[in-house]
């Protein structure tokens, strides 16, 4: 409902309906009372002619009587008659003048009122005349016209004194008011003539009496009696008597003893025809007014709801996504076109920005390649229509270099190379730029498609990627280094997919090789290294004795003093129990986590070394540090720190680094490096002889010792070859001026052997096992206790 | 004639107050009667007669009694005369009259004469004779033939005076707006009315006018069709 009344249709249809109904009802209201006014008036003015008409024909009569009566008085003979009493001579010559006028009525009287002579039978002779007052006024004299009811009518009469010379008798001379007299008056006027007595009283149930009318019937002239003298309201309902007449009395006689009136009426019938002929004619053109007011604003309203419901439609359709162009205007009003015509060119404008943006959101905007989400549904795409494939991932080695000696536009250019070089062999152009040197393609597969299939085809993508390229007249060789995994041998959901062909490629870089295929399996060791590293950010961040700090004593071989201790970290989680350092290690490595691991190590060692220092034990501890630690200025101070905290000094601390961690920022590491050694801290080559081996860097860097690796040392009293080794190993040292540690010492002959090959330090479990504080605190007074009883 | 019997009643009445009860009145005396109307307005040229005296029956004179036609009127007015006398009618104007009466004492008609008419008319019986002339409407007279001796006319002071031989024992009166009957006199017994004074001689007697005065007649009825204008 409220729809229907908020719509402009109908908003419009209403207005328009209203509005002419109103103007209509107010004009027929109008014209209907001024028509009741003016049939006021008009009946006002009929019964006023009427009246008129009354007035001037009884005047003529009354002169014709009075004419007629004046000649008859003055006759002599007619005196002498009826001085005389002669009756038959009168009563021819009353005949004879009333012919004369053509009179109704004449009659003589003698002077008490007995009628002596009559031409009617209406006063019959020998009668009394019945109306006192007027006769005696005839018998002093006077002529009056009155009127008179007599016998079965009522007549306009004359008395007329007969002097012979003094009154002799009375002569009575008459019209009847008959009804020819009533139509010969309304005649000009329309209007209704009835002549009626009225009765004395109405309360005796007497009733005025017609005595002559025009009037169609008993009951109209009963109506006429009652009816009023003005139109009270032209309006006829049906539940309603309706007003049929109005009346004007009118009392015509001048004596107190006759009581005749004259009842003027207008029959309202007329009035009523007309008026409801005008009522209806003018409802009848409201009707029809109102029904075109209605079709004109209905079509008008057409003409704009209809383009408008179309837009709105359309406006929906785009809302959803449809840019179905909307019909070009046909007809309707120009505002309506000109919206139209915006509309579509809104339209137009919408969808192709829409495209734009979907391009711009499904593509990389550099190479025009596929964005990472709209690989992923390229991927889910093929595998919905199971079709086989290979996926391929693909990092830039060292891209960044480019960008950073060449400028970011050559970095640009030849990232477009390449992805045009990718694209080339792309599966239906599905290829993606995952990140800034991060590519990722379908290649199509067999559906018999093999392990070395697989190989031969990314083989052929790295070496033409792996093609020099001219840019700016530089010519450049992209290193590139991939993973792959084929659909569905190897992977058959699209999640599956893109992690496992993710875990290759990561291996690929690890392992660093150009091209790595997924194996099977690889993904759960991946799994576990994704928990193991969660569990252990987890163990970081909660630091509820998970994570335990171990130390492992050093002795000096020429003393036998234990003189130092390495401090290694434990992981005991509370599920899986013991994790080997090298696992979390490592992992923490790979993912930067490495830098949290070491904070830790180093706020808790120097915790424990201050504890230890206060117990008068003065140990130096070392501490394994990692490339990213090196590359780093954030251990700088949080060692200074907590070394000022705990109020040690620098030589209470060794760090043991490997040449590996040495590779990555060479400038960087030596930096930090020359800084601990001057400020006075023991820094320690670990494990020496595997791994990365440059003797050259050997003595650029700020070093005070030498770890030879256990791997040359758990056998060493008994393998020729690594005597030879480690003996060597300990000249070059100690020929660069380094103190040398041997670890892995698990055995007395080894310990001895040496001793003897002039060895400084040993660590082993052949001394001690790594241990926790408390047991190392205990561990060395025992191991007092023990040399002192030696 | 209801009224006008009504109207003796009243008479009757009314003389009975004024009259004393005397049932004899004084001899030789002088008797003096006032005419008044109802309004007691002396009324004048009324006719006062003494009925059933001895000496009362009518006396006509010798010489012709005049009644002459003065300026479209007869003059005078009211003649009287005793039954049995000869009036003349002399035509003073210079315009024809044409003198007739209707009047059953003497129904005559003297047709369109100038000057003096052939004859005079013989008034043999008493009673009243009205005059008129048939061309002049307006022109009215009347001949009181009287059948007493003792027939006098009011003057202007409504007063008229009689010596009288013996006790009256009736009274006629008349006038012309007495009566719409003209001949209609009235007649009073002496036990019918009293004196207004102790001596018997003086007499009030109102004798009521059923005719209004004549006055000009308008010839258009008045006041018709006033009613109906609004």
């Amino acid at each position: 409902m409220p729809i229907f009344f908020n719509s402009l249709r109908s908003q419009i249809l209403a207005f328009a309906a209203g509005l002419t109904s109103l103007t209509l009802s107010a004009i027929l209201l109008v014209v209907l009372v001024s028509t009741g006014n003016a049939t006021k008036l008009s009946v006002n003015e009929d019964i006023d002619m009427a009246v008129e008409a009354f007035q001037g024909t009884i005047d003529v009569r009354r002169e014709q009587l009075l004419g007629a009566a004046q000649i008859l008085v003055s006759d002599f003979g007619f005196k002498q008659a009826v001085a005389s009493n002669d009756a038959g001579t009168v009563g021819s010559m009353l005949e004879n003048h009333g012919a004369r006028i053509n009179s109704d009525l004449m009659f003589l009287s003698d002077l008490d009122g007995n009628i002596l002579a009559s031409s009617n039978i209406d006063i019959l002779k020998g009668s009394k005349f019945a109306y006192k007052a007027p006769f005696m006024d005839a018998l002093q004299g006077e002529m009056r016209a009155d009127f008179y009811v007599l016998g079965e009518h009522i007549y306009q009469l004359l008395l007329i004194p007969v002097k012979a010379p003094r009154v002799v008798a009375i002569a009575g001379v008459g019209f009847e008011m008959n009804e020819d007299l009533a139509r010969v008056l309304g005649k000009g006027s329309g209007v209704d003539v009835t002549f009626i007595e009225k009765a004395d009283t109405e309360a005796n149930g007497q009733q005025s009496w017609a005595y002559a009318t025009t009037l169609p019937s008993l009951e109209a002239v009963g109506a006429a009696l009652r009816a009023p003298e003005t139109v009270q309201s032209l309006i006829r309902l049906p539940f309603e008597t309706s007003q049929r007449y109005a009346s004007r009395m009118l009392d015509i006689s001048s004596n107190s003893e006759s009581a005749v009136q004259v009842v003027l009426t207008e029959d309202l019938t007329r009035f009523y025809d007309e008026y409801e002929h005008l009522r209806n004619r003018i409802l009848q053109i409201a009707i029809v007014i109102v029904v075109l007011a209605i079709l004109g604003s209905g079509l008008i309203a057409n003409g704009l709801t209809v383009p408008l419901k179309n837009l709105v439609t359309a406006a929906q359709s785009i809302a959803k996504g449809d840019y179905q162009l909307v019909a070009p205007p046909k007809r309707g009003s120009y505002e309506i076109q000109t919206l139209i015509s915006a509309f579509r060119t809104m339209n137009v404008d919408l969808a192709e920005r829409e495209k734009k943006i979907v391009y711009q959101a499904t593509h990389d905007s550099l190479t025009g390649l596929l964005n990472r989400d709209s690989m992923l549904a390229s991927i889910e795409r093929f595998v919905e229509i199971n079709k086989p494939f290979v996926l391929m991932g693909i990092n830039l080695r060292g891209f960044k270099s480019i960008n950073d000696s060449l400028g970011i536009e050559v970095g640009d250019t030849c990232l477009i190379n390449i992805a045009q070089r990718i694209k080339a062999t792309a599966l239906d152009g599905a290829a993606a730029r995952l990140s800034a040197d991060e590519f990722c393609l379908i290649l199509a597969a067999r559906a018999d498609q093999t392990e070395n299939d697989t190989r031969l085809m990314c083989m052929q993508i790295l070496n033409a990627l792996s093609a020099p390229m001219q840019i700016n007249g530089i010519s450049l060789n992209i290193d590139a280094r991939a993973g792959a995994i084929a659909y569905p041998q190897q992977a058959d959901t699209a999640g599956l997919l893109v992690r496992r062909g993710n875990i290759a490629n990561e291996h690929a870089i690890t392992i660093n090789e150009r091209l790595y295929v997924y194996q099977e399996g690889q993904d759960k060791v991946h799994l576990r290294k994704l928990k193991i590293l969660r569990s252990l950010k987890e163990a970081l961040q909660k630091d509820d004795g998970q994570l335990q700090m171990y130390y492992q004593p050093k002795m000096n071989l020429r003393t036998g003093e234990v003189e130092k201790s390495e401090a290694l970290i434990r992981w005991f989680h509370p599920d899986d129990g013991f994790i080997p350092p090298d696992l979390f290690i490592d992992l923490a490595e790979q993912t930067g986590l490495i830098s949290l691991v070491t904070a830790w190590v180093v706020s808790r060692v120097l915790d424990d070394q201050a504890r230890l220092k206060s117990t008068g034990i003065n140990m130096q501890v070392s501490i394994n540090l990692s490339a990213q630690d090196l590359s780093d200025d954030g251990l700088k101070f949080l060692i200074e720190q907590k070394l000022q905290q705990n109020n040690l000094e620098a030589h209470d601390v060794c760090l043991e680094i490997t040449e590996r961690d040495m590779m990555t920022d060479v400038d960087k590491s030596l930096a930090l490096l020359n800084y601990f050694r001057e400020r006075g801290f023991q820094i320690s080559m670990d494990d020496y002889g595997i791994g990365y081996s440059a003797l050259s860097k050997l003595a650029q860097m700020p070093l005070n010792e030498l770890k030879i690796d256990k791997f040359f040392i758990l056998k060493l009293a008994t393998q020729k070859d690594d005597q030879i080794i480690v003996r060597n190993t300990i000249a070059m040292a100690h020929e660069l001026g380094l103190s040398v540690i041997a670890e892995g010492v698990e055995d007395f002959a080894s310990q001895e052997w040496l001793r003897e090959a002039g060895c400084d330090y040993i660590q082993g479990y052949y001394l001690a096992r790594p241990m926790a504080f408390d047991a190392l605190v205990k561990w060395l007074d025992e191991f007092k206790t023990a040399e002192k009883a030696e | 004639m209801t009224l006008l019997k009504s109207a003796q009643y009243l008479v009757r009445f009314l003389v009975s107050l004024v009259c004393a009860t005397a049932t004899c009145l004084v001899l030789a005396q002088p008797i003096t009667f006032t005419i008044v109307d109802e309004s007691g307005k002396a009324v004048e040229g009324a006719v006062v007669s003494i009925l059933g005296l001895s000496d009362s029956s009518p006396q006509p004179n010798a010489e012709n009694a005049i009644m002459d036609q003065v300026e479209r009127q007869f003059k005078p007015h009211v003649l009287l005369v005793q039954q049995g006398q000869n009036v003349s009618f002399p035509n003073s104007d210079n315009i024809r009259h044409h003198v007739y009466s209707f009047s059953k004492p003497k129904p005559f008609e003297i047709k369109l004469y100038a000057n003096k008419p052939d004859e005079p008319v013989l008034f043999d019986n008493a009673g009243v004779v009205v005059l008129g002339c048939n061309i002049h409407d307006d022109m009215l007279g009347y001949i009181y033939v009287a059948d007493s001796a003792y027939a006098r006319m009011t003057d202007n002071q409504g007063t008229v005076s009689f010596n009288l031989s013996a006790k009256f024992k009736q009274i006629s009166l008349w006038h012309q707006r007495y009566s719409f009957d003209e001949s209609a006199r009235m007649v009073l017994g002496s036990d019918e009315f009293q004196t207004t004074k102790s001596d018997d001689s003086h007499y009030t007697i109102v004798l009521p006018l059923a005719v209004s005065a004549p006055e000009p007649v308008a010839p258009a009825a008045k006041g018709f069709g006033n009613s109906l204008r609004r």
